[in-house]
């Protein structure tokens, strides 16, 4: 019995191949499936092709359940760069895939909770909007904090 | 510029960075982050922020935001440790601290605080307070009840309502709810059911409040430090009144002064031991078998154990 596969194209078109039953870890492809059947390709026009293939890869896991945790924290530790981060956990929002979402943000904020104030807005793409005097009136009532 | 590109890219939501990422963050890196931009400022105030924040720290990620809060009540000073990273913070001071309910709930702590009134006579107040944003409020107090008098935080989910118990030395208990923010006293008196229940014995189990009678000490034995056998029972109080037998043991133990208060994940320990006139926190390495003081006082007085969260004691809008 052949296993179906569908096709997915990114934002640069690239098109990259998976088996259906892995595809549907995905609520937004599960959804699409079941909608039009999806023999055609699915296109997924937010992400790029080098997030795809990241994505890509978490769905082809062969992970027994009760390793699954671990091996989604190894999956994002092995990929610490914030930008990468940021656009894995886009796109497994975007495709609503749980546990790759919660498990990067989680990594996010552990890499940005000791970080000034300045290199969380460079890392999250933040322009500050605060006068010196708002920023002084939140350090003097949180000294403790800063 | 090979980052350029990354850096540039419109597609981050911020559903993303506000719903997904900064409820990960510790309490006192989200008090900075206030400082970001306006848009996260108002985000961290709101109730739905508190409850987002407060249903990850408490369902998912307990063991990394559990902290000791030292209190004490000649100091006049708040401490509190991070279990994990076993480090002392300094954020208050500046009270004078009368009791502290033993338990804090979903990051508030329930004080009575020292107020001298203009003829010198002594009076207290009740506080709802989140160490965490400063943010308290003053509560109504009920007749009968005095300073000495048990004080016990609790969250009941039925009616999503924050409560305290309060029996003063008549056996009547006092129900006080945030919601009505009112007292209102029970109809049957706690010694009815569990008599020689002595402050300090009882702990918040699975959001009810759990109580141990000491049986030996009904019997007329003198609690000591050398070892003796402690017949225990436990009851639980059921929402608003009602009370279950839930266990019986009976254990011979050589020292009541030591209490573990937090399995770190790494299989150390932290706890809180008593030496003649001083307290000490300590974090104990099993494997090395070496012991860390993380801090010692005169005397501590009250280290109940806390979550930072940014719950609000005013969030119902009574006042």
């Amino acid at each position: 019995m052949s296993k179906k596969t569908l096709t997915l194209m990114s934002k640069d078109k690239q098109l990259f191949n998976i088996e259906e039953h892995l595809a549907v870890q995905s609520v937004t492809i599960r959804n699409m499936v079941k909608e039009d059947g999806a023999s055609s390709v699915i296109p997924l026009p937010r992400v790029d092709s080098e997030t795809l293939a990241l994505v890509i890869e978490y769905l082809n896991r062969q992970q027994a359940p009760e390793e699954d945790e671990d091996y989604v924290k190894k999956f994002v530790d092995e990929r610490g760069e914030i930008p990468t981060l940021l656009e894995l956990a886009q796109a497994a929002l975007d495709l609503d895939i749980k546990k790759l979402m919660d498990a990067a943000c989680m990594k996010v904020a552990d890499l940005i909770k000791d970080f000034t104030l300045e290199e969380v807005r460079e890392a999250l793409r933040i322009e500050n909007d605060r006068t010196p005097e708002e920023e002084k009136a939140i350090r003097d009532e949180f000294q403790w904090a800063f | 510029m090979a980052n350029r590109k990354k850096i540039t890219l419109p597609e981050l939501s911020p559903e993303i960075v506000l719903f997904h990422i900064l409820p990960k963050l510790p309490g006192k890196s989200l008090l900075r982050f206030k400082c970001v931009c306006k848009q996260w400022q108002s985000f961290l105030t709101t109730p739905l922020f508190a409850n987002i924040h407060l249903h990850h720290v408490t369902n998912v990620d307990r063991s990394r935001h559990e902290k000791v809060i030292i209190l004490r009540n000649r100091f006049t000073s708040f401490e509190t440790i991070d279990c994990e990273d076993a480090l002392l913070c300094y954020p208050f001071g500046g009270y004078n601290l009368i009791f502290v309910s033993s338990v804090t709930v979903n990051g508030l702590v329930c004080l009575g605080i020292e107020q001298r009134n203009t003829n010198e006579v002594f009076d207290f107040d009740i506080i709802l307070w989140n160490p965490l944003t400063g943010e308290y409020k003053t509560l109504p107090k009920p007749s009968g009840v005095y300073q000495y008098n048990m004080f016990e935080l609790y969250y009941t989910c039925s009616d999503d309502d924050y409560k305290i118990l309060s029996i003063n030395n008549h056996g009547n208990v006092y129900i006080y709810s945030l919601r009505s923010d009112s007292w209102r006293m029970l109809e049957s008196r706690v010694e009815d059911h569990i008599p020689y229940v002595a402050a300090g014995d009882h702990n918040l189990l699975d959001g009810k409040l759990h109580f141990l009678r000491d049986l030996a000490q009904k019997e007329g034995e003198s609690p000591g430090w050398l070892s003796r056998t402690w017949i225990i029972e436990m009851w639980r109080m059921n929402g608003d009144g009602g009370w279950t037998n839930m266990v019986n043991i009976s254990y011979t133990h050589y020292d009541n002064r030591i209490r573990p208060l937090h399995l770190m994940r790494n299989g150390n320990l932290i706890m809180r031991t008593e030496k003649d006139d001083c307290s000490e926190i300590c974090k104990v390495d099993p494997q090395k078998n070496t012991v860390d003081v993380l801090c010692s006082r005169p005397k501590m007085d009250f280290t109940p154990m806390y979550i930072e969260t940014f719950v609000s004691p005013n969030q119902y809008g009574v006042n």
